[in-house]
């Protein structure tokens, strides 16, 4: 199973317009992980990106139980569904057992899910030019 | 979980097993309106007829932007479009490509006092932000508004007792939770099971 990258970053674009202030809003956060993104290994959690760009939720290390790529549009309803009310429904019910630790959700544009999932689950940017270009971790399928 | 284009095409790839179930379906576009200075701004119609600016999802994000200019087009007319494109704010600091990180981050910074996105983002993000944040709805254009399926894989799961577990929670849940976070009453009539 692939393992993916140690790195996340926001690339910059060389037109005439700054990065932006990373920290500049609080995004709601949800799960059990305070910082929202969870990437188990090599990510600075100090550099500001975690509260940029929180659409990678869970591990990336190959790990997960549950994985879902999604369009992003419906995260606010999705994310608190899946990573608080599932896995409380399986403790309840005993049909299933996952936390959502367990659990990674991708909630990109619905053109970057379909190229990162042609291309076996590397989601970087297929096209590197403004506005800004994004590169996220390789992510394991299944 | 994608819409039935991108899922289609997924299928055809040979990754997604199918072409998916329908669990939403949302509303179209709304209006995110900063406090403070579009405060005139009560509907498409008033916004249109102002000068304001504005920013919307990017050519990049090519599928949202279409349905956000095919229903400005059928709803204010293609020339009146035309002329409001002209008062969109394209490329500004901190710009990724993603609209539901985008617009919000644009109208609160001052980069565009209006932005055009999914009515249930717009109200979302008003509801968090209320102080600086309005939310205007944009009725008549629900019936644009497009459904979003779910499909597994064609490559096995590591757990596909999960994946089953999570795709009945979802079915099961979805009609009043996506409702309930301002997406379509579908009813069980309008779904459909098209794996």
């Amino acid at each position: 199973m692939a393992v993916g990258m140690a790195s996340f970053a926001l690339a910059s674009c060389t037109t005439s317009y700054d990065r932006a202030t990373p920290g500049s809003l609080s995004w709601p956060a949800y799960g059990p992980d305070t910082g929202v993104l969870r990437v188990d290994a090599g990510l600075d959690r100090n550099d500001g990106l975690t509260n940029a760009v929180p659409d990678i939720v869970g591990p990336v290390d190959g790990s997960a139980a549950l994985t879902i790529f999604t369009e992003g549009n419906h995260y606010p309803v999705l994310l608190p569904l899946l990573l608080e009310a599932f896995p409380a429904h399986c403790a309840d019910t005993g049909l299933c057992d996952v936390t959502a630790e367990d659990i990674l959700v991708v909630t990109l544009p619905q053109v970057m899910i379909v190229a990162g999932l042609e291309r076996g689950g590397a989601f970087a940017s297929a096209t590197p030019s403004c506005p800004s270009v994004l590169t996220v971790p390789s992510i394991p399928i299944c | 979980m994608l819409g039935a284009g991108p899922m289609d095409r997924l299928r055809e790839a040979g990754i997604a097993s199918g072409p998916g179930e329908v669990f939403a379906r949302h509303k179209g576009l709304g209006l995110l309106v900063r406090r403070g200075v579009g405060d005139e701004i009560d509907s498409l119609e008033t916004f249109a007829a102002s000068d304001l600016q504005y920013v919307m999802a990017t050519p990049r994000e090519r599928g949202a932007r279409a349905q956000y200019l095919k229903t400005l087009k059928s709803l204010i007319g293609r020339a009146r479009t035309e002329r409001l494109q002209a008062r969109e704010v394209s490329d500004f600091p901190g710009r990724i490509a993603i609209q539901h990180r985008d617009i919000p981050h644009a109208v609160m910074n001052d980069i565009a006092p209006v932005g055009i996105v999914f009515t249930h983002l717009a109200a979302f993000y008003a509801d968090r932000w209320p102080e600086r944040l309005r939310h205007v709805a944009v009725p008549e254009a629900e019936s644009f508004g497009t459904e979003i399926r779910i499909s597994k894989t064609v490559r096995p799961a590591a757990n596909p007792s999960l994946v089953e577990a999570f795709n009945d929670f979802l079915m099961l849940n979805s009609p009043v939770v996506y409702p309930a976070a301002g997406f379509s009453d579908m009813g069980d009539g309008q779904r459909d099971r098209g794996d």
